[in-house]
């Protein structure tokens, strides 16, 4: 394996957002790449609305699960996920930290009994903990289905894995979308990129 | 695009990224099982998804979605007995199900073999419990093989399939969520297919006694222990067994599954690390092996999730061998609940071995987290339905819920459901609150699923003793907690059974019209005698999807109007979540979320939530 080194990533969303595809893209982008890589996505009563995490671990590792305060890098597809990512995830201080800036509202902040959270409480919490965060919002992007690629892209733009090559992603989306889909994605993180 | 059915009856060896459920169905294939049986339910479905990814007429097996557990179970027996290697999979729970046909049998002389693959779920991920079905085994002399990864799971399957094979005996194969869940890299090995087609050749005068009653099960019972006996042989093979050696005579780890991985990790960062004996078999126990990395070791912890049956064994092997060795357990009552993560497994080697193990401080969060339960999906049938029945019923009436998408009906804002036991609990339970009852109606719920699975039972009790309640059947069509199976209902309507029981008063009606639901319910809750209320509305998940999968996009969204006053109804009642709170404090329709089916328009007391008309724009909301 050419890589061993530890990387802990999380991956934070509603169940819906396509986590599991953004998972499975880096995984299998990250085996191409020559690492040693396992995950585990953790759904529950996901498709109905509820939180999703999925966890993805490079380098001499064992248990797929990430620890509490244990990410290095976090990937939140919405805005309330994010937040709670960063209070189990990220607090120790090291993590870096993608968002898209979209809000999903929980039932407690629709029926007005927890408080709207904003991007800024996001970044201000970062700024506490010396998190660095990039934030990503698309006005063009074709379907909302797609801020998975749109994280991705931010992903590799950023080069947060300096291991993670262009082709190695584009191989992985090919490994697991049909020609329509591929096509659709692939060009939208190009335009992203 | 890689096509999994293709790749599973690949015949050279591979390696491919796949999770633990999906590596267990190539094994399923290099084993030459014949036939396969489930009832779907988390953490186990993926199995049926990776099995139906194989076209039907290339597919090397029989596989079918059973009525239920127990039906999966015999079906598989049936084949077995028959003389062809079968499989049965289902979650945790699902082994209360099948039990009183399961526990018969490691009696019985299974000539083609079975393996069970069982889905615990610590942690309760989705699931009712988180009970530990070693205590099943242990009571039907089951040996039971628990693989940590993807890649065990694959392996052991194999081995638990030649076990089987050879012993004419069934071998459980306990699979937690996270390693049926766990994605890596798996390598298989080459494939022949080795028969075409199965067997019949069932012959109780050669394989023995099937018709085990009184004295006539003492010698099978024999034959069962003699058999556990040899089991024992079996978990002591190297094969199984790993065994770490730190070079640390005072101080081991015995364990198994994947709190093994947690064990690896915690060790990671400890200032002394403790061998490691992992064990295949959690029961029976490789006794040697035991008794070895015990006599070479000072003190023993023994870490093992949910109950403490190895602890026990691992014990009671200890004094049986005059073993001084210090044997430790768990410490505190939350050592039983739970998932190990590295996380909890790093707190209990704490609390044995504090200087070994330490414990970062914890950061401290003044933070509060965003609480998300989970909820009905926009456009949900059942939203519709539990926002017409909430407004029909009384508030002192007594609501008995069931599994499925529509137990969620107990959460804000709907609180519906107010009792939960299982699959198919409701009608009995129902019947029970309406005894002594004078005044507050009973209304159960079931599933369309799950009134095949165990709801039938119920409904006839109900019937036959006269008990007076109502049952609300939530049809959508599918069994869609667990991901869209097919069930029973869609090959005899639920109406027609019945009426086929002899039921008088059937009401049916689509959730999405909700007056004409609610003046049905109030008409059969009126009803002196049990009543039933058929409320149907297609799964729109499912039909979502299947938008999705032709590469159409989502349209006939609503938005809201300039005659919203607000009174919030479409967001603290209706609750889709597709309604949400601008920075204004106003109502909005979030165009990410909604899904055009509309069921929520004829909520709003003000007529302000409005379709978007062909060719206005949909992004402006008041």
């Amino acid at each position: 394996m050419k890589n061993q080194n530890n990387i802990n990533l999380v991956i934070v969303g509603v169940g819906g957002q396509g986590i599991g595809m953004l998972s499975e893209i880096l995984i299998r982008a990250l085996d191409h790449c020559g690492c040693d890589v396992k995950g585990v996505d953790t759904h529950g009563l996901a498709q109905r609305g509820g939180s999703v995490v999925s966890y993805i671990r490079t380098g001499n590792v064992n248990s797929p699960l990430v620890s509490k305060n244990g990410a290095d890098i976090i990937l939140a597809l919405e805005l309330y996920e994010s937040y709670n990512a960063l209070i189990d995830y990220g607090i120790k201080g090291i993590s870096k930290l993608i968002y898209y800036n979209t809000s999903w509202q929980p039932l407690g902040v629709r029926l007005k009994k927890e408080n709207m959270l904003h991007r800024e409480s996001i970044q201000d919490l970062c700024k506490k903990y010396g998190i660095e965060f990039f934030e990503v919002k698309n006005d063009s992007i074709p379907d909302p289905l797609m801020i998975n690629v749109a994280i991705l892209a931010s992903l590799f733009k950023e080069k947060l894995i300096e291991e993670l090559s262009y082709d190695s992603l584009k191989s992985a989306m090919y490994d697991i979308m049909n020609e329509n889909t591929f096509r659709k994605n692939i060009d939208f993180f190009d335009n992203c990129i | 695009m890689k096509k999994l059915g293709e790749l599973l009856l690949e015949e050279k060896e591979f390696s491919e990224i796949v999770i633990g459920n999906t590596a267990l169905v190539r094994a399923m294939i290099e084993s030459n099982v014949k036939v396969v049986t489930t009832y779907p339910g988390s953490p186990t479905p993926e199995i049926a998804t990776a099995i139906l990814s194989i076209e039907r007429e290339k597919r090397p097996f029989y596989f079918e979605f059973s009525v239920n557990e127990k039906v999966a179970t015999e079906v598989a027996f049936g084949a077995s007995i028959n003389g062809n290697l079968s499989c049965v999979f289902f979650k945790s729970v699902g082994l209360n199900v099948a039990a009183d046909s399961l526990v018969q049998l490691p009696l019985l002389e299974l000539a083609g073999g079975m393996v069970i693959i069982l889905g615990d779920d610590p942690g309760a991920n989705s699931s009712q419990n988180e009970q530990d079905n070693l205590h099943f085994a242990k009571m039907a002399y089951m040996p039971v093989l628990e693989p940590s990864t993807p890649q065990e799971a694959y392996e052991f399957f194999l081995k638990a399939a030649s076990i089987s094979v050879d012993m004419h005996s069934p071998v459980i194969l306990r699979m937690t969520t996270h390693v049926c869940h766990a994605k890596e890299k798996v390598y298989f090995n080459k494939y022949v297919q080795k028969t075409i087609g199965g067997k019949c050749e069932f012959s109780p005068g050669k394989n023995g006694n099937y018709i085990p009653i009184t004295s006539r099960v003492f010698p099978l019972k024999l034959k069962a222990l003699e058999k556990l006996k040899e089991f024992v042989k079996h978990s002591e093979k190297d094969e199984f067994n790993i065994l770490i050696d730190n070079g640390n005579k005072s101080k081991g780890v015995i364990c198994f599954g994947m709190p093994y991985l947690s064990i690896l990790d915690a060790c990671k960062n400890s200032i002394s690390k403790p061998d490691i004996l992992k064990v295949g078999f959690p029961f029976p126990l490789p006794e040697k092996e035991i008794i070895e990395f015990l006599k070479n070791h000072d003190s023993v912890k023994i870490i093992e999730e949910l109950d403490d049956h190895i602890i026990k064994d691992i014990k009671a092997i200890a004094f049986d061998n005059g073993i001084k060795t210090e044997i430790m357990g768990k410490k505190e009552i939350d050592e039983w609940i739970g998932e190990y993560t590295p996380e909890k497994v790093l707190k209990i080697l704490n609390r044995e071995w504090p200087d070994d193990f330490p414990i970062p401080a914890d950061t401290e969060i003044k933070e509060i987290k965003y609480a998300r339960p989970a909820q009905l999906c926009p456009g949900c049938g059942h939203r519709s339905a539990f926002y017409a029945i909430k407004k029909a019923i009384g508030k002192e009436d007594i609501t008995v819920a069931d599994i499925g998408c529509h137990t969620l009906g107990f959460l804000e804002p709907y609180n519906i459901g107010q009792v939960l036991l299982c699959m198919g609990h409701s009608n009995g339970t129902a019947s029970g609150l309406g005894l002594y009852n004078e005044n507050r109606k009973v209304i159960s719920f079931l599933g369309d699923s799950t009134f095949f699975h165990a709801g039938i039972p119920g409904i006839i009790n109900s019937i036959y003793n006269k008990h007076n309640h109502t049952l609300i059947i939530m049809e959508n069509g599918t069994t869609a907690m667990t991901g869209h199976q097919d069930h029973a209902g869609n090959s005899m309507p639920i109406r027609q059974v019945l009426e086929g029981l002899g039921i008088k008063n059937i009401f049916e009606v689509d959730t999405y019209n909700q007056k004409e639901l609610g003046d049905k319910l109030k008409k059969a809750i009126g009803i002196n005698e049990f009543s039933v209320v058929i409320a149907k509305h297609p799964c729109m998940l499912k039909f979502v999807k299947n938008i999705r999968k032709k590469n159409k996009t989502i349209s006939n969204h609503v938005r809201i109007n300039e005659n919203c006053k607000p009174h919030f109804e479409c967001i603290s009642e209706f609750a889709c979540p597709s309604f949400q709170l601008s920075e204004s404090g106003k109502v909005t329709v979030s165009q990410e979320l909604c899904i055009g089916d509309r069921s929520c328009i004829q909520t709003c007391p003000a007529t302000a939530i409005e379709p978007v008309k062909k060719g206005e724009t949909e992004g402006e909301n008041v």
